[in-house]
């Protein structure tokens, strides 16, 4: 049995803009994604160093698009969640609906 | 006024920072060209180097934090203060360029006051050699290869005991011309070989850690202990000297700094890759 992945806040935010983009994943949509969806501003650099950590840890694959002339010459890299991250992702869904259902409804921010 | 190219400074530092991750050079290329933000690029780029290069930044501070307590400890024997004063006065004369080349860790009679530059003497002369060696015999059944990392070492701990010895004698004549500077206590036999152990020690230890920061692939060790090294000095310099010497200082020391990252980048000057 493969060793268990402690998925973040970022990680899981990640996993998921990539479940949402499919096939058009690369880095300026995925950071999109995570700024429109929960306002956070997100630094390239920052998405890359944890999707290069995902990957190494088998959670996302990528692979090398073509170079556009609009990129100055260079290739997008394009990210794909894998088995085994789609897997944390279901089991981190899991967790936290458990989790919510013990708590009484959220109103005004006060429990 | 902004433009569809994104400030260059920028990106060439880019380019340094995330080694050879075209797909994010990209991406913020695009990026850039939509919201056409200079502050928003050199706040990803910043965070980039922050992100790519943490291990050599923390170690650069490391090194320059080992330099600045390095200079707290003068040579046993050897009084400073007096010879700093003599720099001070010096200044248009030929002994006060020569405090301006040297440095303050050197003035100071630091253990350090060596640094890494008779290493990084020592590559270039071995590296230079171990060339014109490979070109002159160029049958390799004729041609043995030089042992670079080792000759090299025993080239820097040779060049390092000449400096240490020229360093006591220049300290003691200066006590000797001028009666009033007691820079060193009790001349002789026995100054002459603490200052040979103790400034070897510091720059040994230099080149030990110079070694480990390039066979971990962290960087290039030699131009990081260096550029710690500049910092160090540019730092204990500031406030005390004229603005000419520090920036002929600083100067001079990227001069160098320059030379030994281009020999990395070439693999010839550091004996750590052979």
């Amino acid at each position: 049995m493969s060793a268990r992945f402690n998925l973040g806040t970022f990680d899981l935010m990640i996993l998921l803009a990539l479940m949402r983009l499919g096939d058009a994943a690369y880095g300026v949509p995925i950071s999109r994604e995570i700024e429109e969806t929960s306002g956070r501003v997100v630094a390239l650099a920052t998405l890359y160093a944890t999707l290069t950590r995902l990957e190494k840890n088998g959670l996302v694959s990528s692979r090398l698009g073509e170079p556009t002339a609009e990129r100055g010459g260079r290739a997008k890299r394009y990210f794909r969640v894998t088995a085994k991250g789609l897997r944390e992702v279901r089991d981190a869904q899991r967790v936290f609906t458990s989790l919510w259902n013990g708590i009484p409804t959220l109103k005004g921010g006060v429990v | 006024m902004t433009d569809m190219w994104p400030p260059a400074l920028a990106t060439w530092l880019l380019k340094r920072a995330v080694r050879g991750n075209d797909a994010l050079v990209g991406d913020l290329f695009e990026e850039y060209r939509r919201r056409c933000s200079r502050v928003w690029y050199w706040r990803q780029v910043l965070t980039a180097v922050a992100v790519n290069r943490s291990r050599e930044t923390l170690l650069v501070l490391g090194i320059v934090a080992l330099f600045l307590m390095g200079s707290r400890f003068s040579v046993p024997g050897a009084h400073a203060d007096p010879l700093a004063l003599q720099a001070r006065r010096a200044v248009g004369t030929p002994f006060g360029l020569f405090s301006v080349l040297a440095g303050p860790q050197l003035l100071g009679v630091t253990v350090f006051a060596l640094g890494i530059m008779p290493y990084v003497s020592a590559a270039l002369v071995v590296q230079t050699f171990a060339l014109t060696w490979r070109f002159l015999i160029r049958n390799p059944r004729r041609r043995r290869d030089v042992p670079v990392v080792a000759v090299t070492w025993c080239l820097a701990i040779l060049l390092c005991g000449a400096q240490a010895i020229g360093l006591a004698l220049f300290l003691e004549r200066s006590s000797a011309i001028n009666e009033g500077l007691q820079i060193v206590a009790n001349p002789g036999v026995m100054f002459r070989i603490t200052t040979l152990l103790t400034l070897t020690t510091g720059t040994t230890s230099l080149m030990l850690i110079s070694d480990q920061i390039s066979k971990r692939q962290i960087g290039n060790g030699m131009f990081l202990v260096f550029v710690a090294g500049t910092v160090a000095g540019v730092s204990r310099t500031l406030g005390q000297a004229d603005p000419f010497a520090v920036l002929t200082y600083a100067a001079l020391h990227v001069a160098v700094a320059g030379v030994v990252s281009h020999g990395y980048r070439r693999a010839i000057a550091p004996a750590q890759l052979a």
